[in-house]
């Protein structure tokens, strides 16, 4: 029914790979040929971070609407330490995937990209992830970037003990 | 003359009418008045007297004179109270939706729980009321009203529930309900067709029963917030009917239906035989395909029918949001199935289906800009007008003083702090002779054409004087060179030369020679064009033996211009054809990626949309403008051809 996801497609299926830009995207498709509306994208971490070197699953789901509603975007669940996104279910709070600051004229490589812009900078204002975004907000660069290392290498971590601290 | 006249006063007594008078016979002027009134008067009674003789007959013989009973019948429908209640009906539905655009677009006014239930309420009480009544004939073999007094009840009750129901939605935003086949004017027309007539009780109970009905479903389900039931209730009721009408005639044949019922239900019977001979064709043509009574095991797959997707999913196709009433679904349903293209265009292969464009909006319904549309460039968006609107009177005050500051500093800045190099260069000029560039005017630059050659010839002289040409030109443009370029150019323009010559046209100084003309830095192409575009321009004026303007030569000589402008474009434009399959694709839609763009947004000037998807957008409220973020406060379309 969508076209416009199909056209996506196509052209994404262009682009990546040729373009130096988006050279970090592994993958951006969707999870089968038969439905458009679930997709799957394979990024690495954008370097000068502690997410350098490591990959990461966005779960993208575009819904009857799109593009006239954002799709729903998340990381794979407690995989992705990062201030402004729930450890435990992946979701991320993105001004760019809030229907009151959505557009139609962006697409998923505009959504993915915004996202891998996002890792760099984290945003302490709106935090999902308490423990990391007051590290932010406090200016312990090193401590925050090691910490998140700790976790991206294996570390373990409390299911919900880090949101009741504050 | 006299037996004459009292014969056909016998006859014709109407005629009669010398003593009706408007004013008294002696006054002055009073055969000016009382002659066409006596006239009027006479025409009048003779219709009074036809009508009432036609209608003693007309009862008994139907058809015989069907010419003048019916003119007289159809003209006394707009005296009848029908009419007059039609149209107060209107009036005051036009007035309840006028009324809805006083309120403002960003706050949605809401009638309180309680009194959007009592006014339904009422509506299903009457209702409910006048469907006991029509029942009664059948209960009791009694009417319990006068049969003309019923009809005029039926109708009033109709048009209350009418208003209430246009109040109560247009304050909540929404769409009243329309009944397609039983609208206020066919109603009045037949309500007023069968108080002429005496009706049998069979011939007008479906059809008042039919109506009070719809009236009454549309009522319960707005009463129960449940809107999108409509539509199935509808079909539950008009099925009903449509087997009421399918037994009554097959016993009592076509002729027992009275002409206004065949003619309502015309429409819906149409489109419901559309419909079945179409699902009969695909049922066809589905066992042909099946083959369920062939032998061997070799079943053809259905499913590259044409048709097999549209009947797959119809419904959806049909794009219903279920507030519908079942004759114009019916019939947009077999419009759809006679013509693929138009189901292509209702909706079928559509981007976006959920969202249905309602056909016509009040204006305070425009949430967004996207559905108010600008036929011109509106002036507004040109001089920003969207600070101008919302100024008090101080504000503007204080934007005028302010302005009025800026243009008094300036003032003075030009007057004083210039003055002392505005007056050198006055004392600089005037030590100069008289500057030609100064007296030139669009009207008589010719006449300084014409006097170029000869200042050019005291050029050597006077080097002081001033020419049209530019003054700081400097380019070695009249010097001879015998560069290796100007010899390839050279041989280009041979042919030129040629004709020139043999023009035998004298060549002023304007008109270079091409040997001489060649600059040696001609290799800058914006210079070689320049150079093509006058050599075309000089060509010709060599042929027409005359001096020409641009303009004139662009007369003269519109298809070399058209057919150099081709050349150029296509010597542009052929060597990246890449870049020219990326501009095609850039101009689709940036919200389908489907259609090409032809919506322009304003007051911001983005064009990114196509109409589709402008429709969608506005339908679902938004304000900004997808690209820019800017208000929309507008859109035009475009077209692109």
């Amino acid at each position: 029914m969508s076209q416009r996801l199909a056209k996506e497609y196509r052209a994404l299926s262009k682009t990546l790979g040729r373009d130096p830009e988006y050279a970090y995207i592994i993958s951006l498709a969707p999870v089968s040929e038969e439905n458009l509306r679930k997709w799957e994208s394979l990024i690495t971490g954008p370097p000068d971070t502690p997410y350098f070197g490591h990959e990461f699953t966005l779960q993208i789901e575009a819904s009857e609407a799109y593009p006239l509603e954002p799709p729903k975007v998340q990381f794979q669940a407690r995989c992705m330490p990062h201030c402004n996104v729930d450890f435990d279910s992946g979701r991320i709070c993105l001004s760019v995937l809030d229907a009151a600051h959505w557009t139609p004229a962006w697409d998923l490589l505009h959504v993915v990209h915004a996202i891998w812009l996002l890792l760099a900078s984290p945003e302490p204002d709106s935090p999902l992830d308490v423990d990391l975004a007051c590290l932010v907000r406090a200016g312990d660069r090193s401590a925050h970037n090691s910490l998140i290392a700790y976790y991206l290498n294996g570390g373990s971590r409390g299911h919900c003990g880090h949101v009741s601290e504050r | 003359m006299t037996d004459l006249n009292d014969t056909t006063l016998g006859h014709f007594s109407y005629l009669n009418n010398t003593r009706a008078a408007l004013i008294d016979e002696n006054m002055f002027l009073a055969p000016f008045i009382n002659y066409p009134y006596k006239i009027a008067r006479s025409f009048y009674s003779a219709v009074l007297s036809q009508y009432k003789s036609q209608t003693g007959v007309s009862l008994a013989t139907n058809s015989a004179h069907l010419g003048a009973s019916t003119l007289v019948e159809t003209a006394g429908y707009f005296f009848s109270n029908y009419a007059i209640g039609c149209f107060v009906t209107a009036m005051v539905l036009n007035r309840i939706v006028a009324m809805a655009s006083l309120r403002s677009n960003s706050q949605v006014a809401r009638l309180p729980l309680w009194s959007r239930f009592i006014f339904h309420a009422c509506a299903i009480l009457a209702l409910g009321y006048n469907v006991i009544l029509t029942l009664r004939p059948f209960a009791d073999e009694k009417p319990l009203v006068d049969i003309h007094n019923y009809f005029g009840i039926t109708y009033g009750v109709i048009c209350l529930s009418h208003c209430i129901e246009t109040f109560v939605t247009t304050t909540t935003n929404l769409k009243p309900m329309e009944e397609f086949d039983y609208s206020i004017f066919e109603l009045s027309m037949h309500f007023y067709a069968l108080t002429r007539s005496n009706p049998r009780p069979e011939d007008f109970i479906p059809d008042c029963l039919m109506a009070l009905l719809g009236r009454l479903i549309i009522h319960s389900v707005e009463l129960t917030n449940k809107r999108n039931r409509r539509l199935l209730l509808s079909t539950i009721l008009n099925m009903g009917h449509l087997v009421y009408l399918g037994q009554r005639v097959y016993t009592l044949g076509t002729g027992s239906l009275p002409l206004l019922v065949r003619y309502r239900h015309f429409p819906k019977l149409l489109a419901l035989f559309c419909t079945a001979v179409s699902l009969a064709c695909y049922a066809l043509a589905c066992i042909a395909r099946l083959n369920p009574f062939s032998s061997n095991d070799e079943a053809h797959d259905i499913s590259d029918l044409q048709f097999h997707s549209f009947m797959n999913n119809w419904y959806a196709t049909l794009n219903c949001t279920g507030e519908e009433e079942f004759t114009s679904t019916l019939i947009k349903l077999a419009i759809m199935i006679c013509n693929p293209e138009q189901a292509k265009r209702f909706g079928l292969h559509r981007e976006l289906s959920q969202l249905r464009q309602p056909g016509e909006v009040h204006k305070s319904f425009f949430v967004s800009g996207y559905n108010s549309k600008w036929q011109s460039i509106p002036q507004e968006a040109i001089t920003d007008g969207a600070a101008k609107q919302g100024r008090t009177v101080w504000q503007r005050k204080v934007t005028a003083v302010r302005d009025l500051l800026v243009a008094v500093f300036q003032r003075l800045k030009a007057t004083f702090g210039k003055a002392p190099t505005g007056h050198a260069n006055e004392s600089f000029s005037e030590e100069h002779k008289k500057n030609l560039n100064d007296f030139v005017s669009e009207r008589n630059y010719i006449k300084f054409l014409s006097l170029a050659p000869d200042l050019n010839a005291n050029r050597i002289q006077s080097n002081d004087l001033k020419y049209l040409l530019p003054e700081d030109d400097f380019s070695a443009d009249y010097l001879a060179s015998d560069d290796e370029g100007s010899e390839e150019l050279l041989e280009e323009f041979g042919s030129e030369d040629e004709e020139s010559e043999l023009g035998d046209v004298p060549l002023t100084d304007l008109i270079v020679p091409p040997n001489s003309s060649m600059p040696a830095q001609m290799g800058n192409t914006n210079d070689l064009k320049w150079f093509y575009s006058m050599w075309s321009i000089l060509s010709c004026e060599l042929q027409h033996n005359k001096r020409l303007t641009r303009s004139q030569y662009s007369e003269l000589n519109e298809p070399g211009i058209l057919h150099e402008v081709m050349m150029e474009r296509i010597a542009e434009t052929g060597s990246s054809n890449e870049a020219k399959e990326k501009s095609e694709r850039d101009m689709t839609c940036v919200v389908c990626k489907t259609n090409t763009r032809n919506i322009v947004l304003w007051p911001c000037k983005c064009f990114a949309l196509c109409e589709e998807c402008r429709v969608s957008l506005g339908l679902r409220g938004f304000k900004t403008c997808i690209c820019c973020r800017t208000d929309v406060r507008g859109y035009s379309k475009i077209n692109a051809v």
